[in-house]
């Protein structure tokens, strides 16, 4: 019957982006077919949900990142603690969009994200790149991630589970590799209580969501408790984006590294705890490296007060060495303007440690 | 079967293996790489015979997957060219055998193998090819807080730390493996019930390391048995990034023990250590800072008997221990070396040696700067009863 072929092809040709988020079953090859972000439109904006900003952001070679939360219909995020991730019920889309501003003749601009202008408006689709949209799905079974990779055209993304590397330019000449993490490297990062299988958002705590304040004032966390996104309780901020000293340091590190080194992460192997709630020995005081290898870059503790060149912590944030560096996935750059902070802050920190010795 | 039934069989058939031979070839690397990703729990993942070169890490997630290669010298997954992440292979999974296949020259460590269960290695090769240098990865095999681990028949070349490094893990068999030029050769560590044998441990800084260290969140390393094993000329110039604590192995050490209880170490043939058959120390001796209240710094119940030793001490690859000997105008130090740290008010023997030949033992009075060390063999003569095997299903 080749007439019931013809009637099937022209439904699906009119039912082309559906109406409502894919909020589970099988992942939609395309982005568009998540009908979550609008992929043609200019700025990329949400067709479902709303965009969000994180004043303390995990550094991805500095990229740009466009944020958005679509909840399901009359969902509400509950809140876990100050500082730990929201929890947000099954239905929950969480998209991260990465790119970066065009430069000439096909390089990238790597320079520090206006983050404030791109939560409100979008991106000016004209001038960025768009590199990959990682999604996290909050389907009946768990949350689930995977990227989404954009074709050279920034008009579509496709599903990318097994990942890939792109090569890029930035615009000083330097050529890096780009990771788009595969799905066990999403999970390497998102399964925060180690051995679990569970995967969990890291970036919407909050105290950093309560840290930016829109344009005209507005606290972002007001914001959402206003909307019923959020159940009203009180919050206490971390420091405002751009800050400097022993908090900014404190929420760099939680946002950069503690979704591994806490007391259940990836990393509790190490006994270096980088959340914000961390006392200072727990962030790595006087801290003899364990599995360090070369990431010990010869120094003695994790952090010696006083002494950001004595470091290991400072030494692996400031490497770029996938052997060495810290975050250990994620970035070929350095963030040069987090490794100051973190030296300023240990430069500032009071006290010393025993000099080593060996037998 | 009517003739036009089995015509369109034949057809079908036909139209199958052009589609074989016709579609692009696909890259074997990612075609690995997909299967890792995808795998189904029980499956068994073929690498087939190649070297196949790969710029990112591989990841495993699933239990019960079997990873089989054709032998380590045939499969090789070749990182030489890794541009992102830390090891070559990173197994989170419980139930999972590595088997035939190499890893070579990963940028961090070879093959992590993070909160396993029942994790079987067999022979399976990590090499840094480039020799003995401080920029390659630190540990060639590395389970850390795993329970139930079997790594047998394979080999572990140039790692900047350890080998083979198992870390806060328990239950554990180490046998039969080739450890070479290493800074540390096996190095059990924070592990508790743990039978290290027949390995052939070579060239290595130091050839076995049983440690205890402190800020760990597994603590009481114990119940280890180190036996039967080949250490030999184990003298390599320390080569570890400074500030890991196998930094502070002197080179030309056998076997060392740092803080661990429930040591045996017996039956081994340990030839040719510049330093030390057999190195027994606290933490303390490391002079580094000390304050987790939950750590133990103290060796106890070390068991040292019936090894073959031969040329040792020669030439202490460390100055308290140089300076011994030549303040005692000693061709040679003694085979077996405890530091003389002490719980206090302990006053009973930490390590007990006989049946190691003629090559004796000293207590250093380290506790005391050094003063008066013991060359009797008084603080040695004792013996302790047998640590029981190490029962692990499936390892006969």
């Amino acid at each position: 019957m080749p007439g019931a072929g013809l009637v099937v092809v022209a439904t699906l040709l009119l039912g082309c982006g559906p109406a409502s988020p894919v909020r589970d079953g099988p992942w939609p090859e395309r982005l568009s077919d998540l009908a979550v972000l609008a992929s043609e439109e200019n700025p990329l904006r949400p067709v479902a949900g709303f965009a969000y900003t994180l004043a303390h952001p995990l550094f991805s070679d500095y990229a740009w990142k466009y944020r958005t939360i679509s909840l399901p219909e009359g969902g509400a995020a509950a809140v876990v603690s100050n500082d730990e991730t929201l929890a947000f019920p099954v239905g929950t889309i969480i998209t991260k969009t990465f790119a970066y501003p065009e430069g000439s003749g096909g390089r990238v601009q790597t320079t520090a994200a206006p983050a404030l202008a791109a939560a409100e408006a979008g991106f000016p689709r004209a001038r960025v790149r768009l590199v990959e949209t990682r999604v996290l799905r909050h389907q009946a079974s768990g949350w689930e991630a995977v990227s989404y990779q954009w074709n050279a055209a920034g008009t579509e993304a496709f599903l990318a589970p097994a990942g890939a590397l792109v090569p890029l330019t930035a615009e000083a000449g330097k050529t890096f590799p780009y990771l788009i993490p595969d799905k066990n490297q999403c999970a390497g990062c998102h399964e925060t209580a180690m051995g679990t299988k569970v995967l969990k958002p890291i970036g919407p705590k909050p105290g950093n969501l309560a840290a930016h304040s829109f344009a005209d004032g507005r606290s972002q966390y007001a914001v959402w408790q206003q909307a019923g996104w959020v159940a009203s309780s009180p919050v206490t901020p971390w420091v405002p984006a751009g800050s400097r000293g022993a908090a900014a340091a404190h929420a760099y590190l939680d946002a950069n590294c503690a979704h591994c080194h806490s007391d259940t992460g990836a990393a509790d192997t190490a006994g270096l705890d980088l959340r914000i709630t961390a006392s200072e020995q727990g962030r790595g005081r006087c801290k003899t490296p364990v599995a360090a290898g070369r990431g010990s870059g010869g120094r003695a503790y994790d952090v010696w007060p006083g002494q950001p060149e004595a470091s290991i912590l400072a030494f692996r944030l400031g490497h770029d060495d996938p052997g060495i560096m810290m975050p250990e996935l994620g970035r070929s750059l350095v963030h040069e303007e987090g490794v100051a902070l973190i030296e300023g802050w240990i430069r500032e920190l009071e006290g010393d440690c025993a000099p080593g010795l060996s037998l | 079967m009517k003739w036009s039934n089995f015509s369109g069989l034949a057809l079908l058939l036909v139209v199958a293996l052009a589609a074989c031979t016709e579609a692009p070839p696909t890259d074997p690397a990612q075609a690995l790489r997909e299967a890792l990703l995808a795998a189904e729990p029980g499956s068994t993942i073929t690498i087939p015979e190649g070297h196949f070169t790969f710029d990112r890490s591989l990841s495993l997630g699933v239990n019960g997957v079997t990873l089989k290669g054709a032998g380590h010298e045939k499969s090789i997954l070749d990182f030489a060219g890794q541009l992102a992440g830390a090891e070559g292979l990173l197994v989170a999974a419980e139930d999972v055998t590595l088997e035939g296949f190499a890893v070579l020259d990963a940028k961090g460590d070879a093959i992590k193998m993070n909160q396993c269960k029942n994790l079987v290695v067999r022979g399976v090769r990590t090499e840094w090819t480039g020799g003995p240098k401080s920029t390659n990865g630190a540990y060639g095999l590395y389970p850390v807080q795993c329970e139930g681990v079997l790594i047998e028949d394979s080999v572990a070349i140039g790692a900047s730390d350890a080998g083979i490094y198992v870390g806060q893990s328990k239950n554990i068999i180490v046998r039969r493996n080739e450890v070479a030029f290493n800074v540390a050769g096996i190095e059990i560590e924070n592990s508790t019930q743990a039978d290290v044998y027949e390995n052939n441990v070579v060239d290595n800084t130091g050839g076995i390391l049983v440690f205890d260290l402190p800020d760990l969140p597994v603590q009481g390393g114990r119940q280890t048995r180190v036996f039967r094993n080949r250490l030999a000329h184990n003298n390599t110039a320390n080569f570890a990034p400074e500030g890991n604590i196998v930094g502070t192995v002197p080179a030309g050490s056998g076997i060392m023990v740092n803080s661990n209880d429930d040591i045996e170490i017996f039956e081994n043939e340990i030839i040719d250590h510049q330093t030390a058959a057999v190195l027994v120390v606290s933490y303390l001796i490391t002079g580094r800072p000390l304050d987790d209240p939950n750590y133990d710094p103290f060796p106890e119940k070390i068991s040292v008997h019936h090894n073959t030793i031969e040329n040792t001490g020669y030439a202490p690859d460390s100055e308290p221990l140089l300076a011994l000997k030549t303040g005692a105008n000693l061709p040679a130090l003694p085979a077996i070396i405890w530091d003389g740290f002490q719980a206090p008010g302990q006053a009973g023997p930490v390590v007990c040696a006989h049946d190691n030949g003629e090559l004796g033992a000293v207590a250093l009075d380290a506790p005391n700067g050094f003063a008066a060390p013991d060359f009797s063999g008084a603080p040695f003569a004792c013996e302790r009863p047998a640590l029981p095997p190490v029962v692990l299903s499936g390892a006969e």
